[in-house]
């Protein structure tokens, strides 16, 4: 926690570091010029006073982040760099040391290519970054069958699958008395799953894992595949028609694919062009799906190719 | 009449160094705008590199700046770029108007703007270039009258002793 306070500037971090946060509560700190810095704690939002207390109800006369407060915040979380991570702010969002995701706003500068730059930025979203060493434990059984299966994770947004994902990764890639370890590519289009900074992942997706950052899926995995030699290919977020190609070559290619998905149910999902293609070729063996339940990463039902139900949460 | 003539070579080489170092600061601006916006090295490195490749006081400040962001504890960087200039010694060597202009470039080294950035790069890369050609031409002119004057005043008091 001491690390991440580290990149807001002393107002901020005297208060931050006086507030006595519980690392595994703080999801997210929010930064707007002249506005209350807001805290996603615990689930619940709050406001922050200079002499660090929570306050229920956010108003200006808490906390308030000055505008050369939120330039040093970008000056020290990119290492005076900025221009540095020009490509990541591009899309929206920069990773820092510890995993941690920067999301920005401002005046964005646009041409016929798309976003060219974001000026002025006002506004930072810093999401804390919780990798759950574990969670895939209670899941990895059900998902083998002489090997690895073909397996989707399904959950609405919020419910925990990049989490899940991770974590699944490191086991299948470190390997375990269920399953031997095997070589995983992973396609981390958004940065999410390794949380790469300057090349090195800041989260643990176990030894056997190569990790393409930043790269969109679909040229990722036919790059994975030329290269790697990976025995499991893991993306997040499938859905898109160009991942189709790529997704059915890694299939043909003897790779198992590890897979998320958007969507509240499995019905839900099969109605979806490539997802439904998919499931009737037969090309996923597992769906999990996930729910916001007693929390976020609830596992709901676990259904094979057949409709099996080979778990459920009562 | 030793004296005298040493005086005047310190003198012409003290103007000598003040363009060298102006040329290399010039110099370094460019390298380092290549570093940073072309092959996007963090600035740390970037000074480093650029560090390596200074004969002049230039080498130092560079050095110390990149220390001073890779030490424990943040500071904006004005702040850290302030104390490197302090460090390298370089306001005995500039004039007022030039380490103004030396220390304002923290702005350009670290922003958050890369347009701004780019512009601001050229337009500091112009004045130092300009700096250092005025500082030659004060080298040429007044350098070769220091010589002369401290030799004429050599020759003028041996004669004297004489």
């Amino acid at each position: 926690m001491e690390q991440l306070f580290m990149i807001f500037p002393e107002r901020i971090r005297k208060a931050l570091s006086q507030a006595g946060l519980s690392v595994g509560k703080l999801q997210e700190i929010r930064l707007r010029i002249g506005r209350p810095v807001l805290l996603h704690y615990g689930g619940t939002e709050y406001g922050l006073t200079e002499d660090g207390h929570l306050t229920d109800v956010p108003n200006l006369d808490g906390l308030c982040c000055l505008p050369e407060e939120l330039s040093q915040v970008m000056e020290y979380a990119s290492g005076y760099s900025v221009y540095a991570f020009y490509e990541e702010i591009r899309q929206g969002f920069f990773t820092i040391a510890g995993g941690h995701r920067i999301g920005v706003a401002g005046k964005v500068i646009m041409d016929t290519s798309g976003v060219q730059e974001v000026r002025h930025i006002s506004f930072l979203n810093i999401r804390v970054s919780h990798q759950v060493i574990g969670c895939a434990e209670p899941v990895l059984p059900y998902l083998l069958q002489d090997g690895f299966c073909h397996t989707l994770i399904v959950s609405p947004p919020g419910c925990g699958k990049t989490t899940l994902l991770r974590d699944l990764i490191r086991m299948i890639s470190d390997g375990s008395r269920l399953l031997a370890g095997r070589t995983v590519g992973v396609v981390d289009e958004r940065s999410e799953l390794a949380a790469c900074h300057q090349g090195v992942p800041q989260n643990d997706l176990g030894i056997r894992t190569d990790v393409l950052d930043g790269c969109r899926k679909a040229e990722g995995m036919q790059m994975l595949l030329r290269a790697m030699a990976p025995e499991v290919i893991a993306v997040d977020e499938i859905g898109n028609a160009r991942d189709q190609e790529a997704l059915e070559a890694a299939f043909h290619c003897g790779c198992k694919l590890l897979a998320t998905a958007h969507g509240n149910s499995l019905s839900d999902i099969k109605r979806r062009p490539l997802i439904g293609y998919m499931t009737e070729q037969g090309m996923f063996e597992r769906f999990v799906i996930l729910g916001n339940g007693a929390s976020a990463g609830t596992v709901q039902k676990i259904v094979d190719s057949a409709g099996t139900v080979l778990y459920e949460t009562c | 009449m030793g004296a005298a003539i040493l005086t005047g070579r310190e003198l012409e080489q003290r103007l000598k160094r003040h363009w060298m170092v102006l040329v290399e600061i010039a110099g370094g601006l460019t390298l380092l705008e290549k570093e940073m916006l072309c092959h996007r090295s963090s600035l740390a490195e970037a000074l480093q590199t650029v560090a390596k490749r200074c004969q002049t006081e230039t080498g130092q400040l560079l050095m110390s700046a990149k220390c001073g962001i890779s030490s424990a504890g943040e500071q904006p960087f004005p702040v850290i770029w302030a104390q490197a200039a302090k460090e390298s010694g370089l306001a005995g060597l500039l004039t007022e108007a030039e380490y103004a202009e030396l220390l304002a470039l923290s702005s350009v080294l670290c922003s958050a703007d890369l347009l701004q950035q780019r512009v601001l790069f050229q337009r500091y890369e112009e004045q130092f270039q300009g700096m250092s050609r005025s500082a030659q031409e004060q080298y040429r002119e007044q350098g070769a009258l220091y010589r002369k004057l401290s030799a004429a005043a050599g020759i003028f008091l041996v004669l004297f002793l004489i």
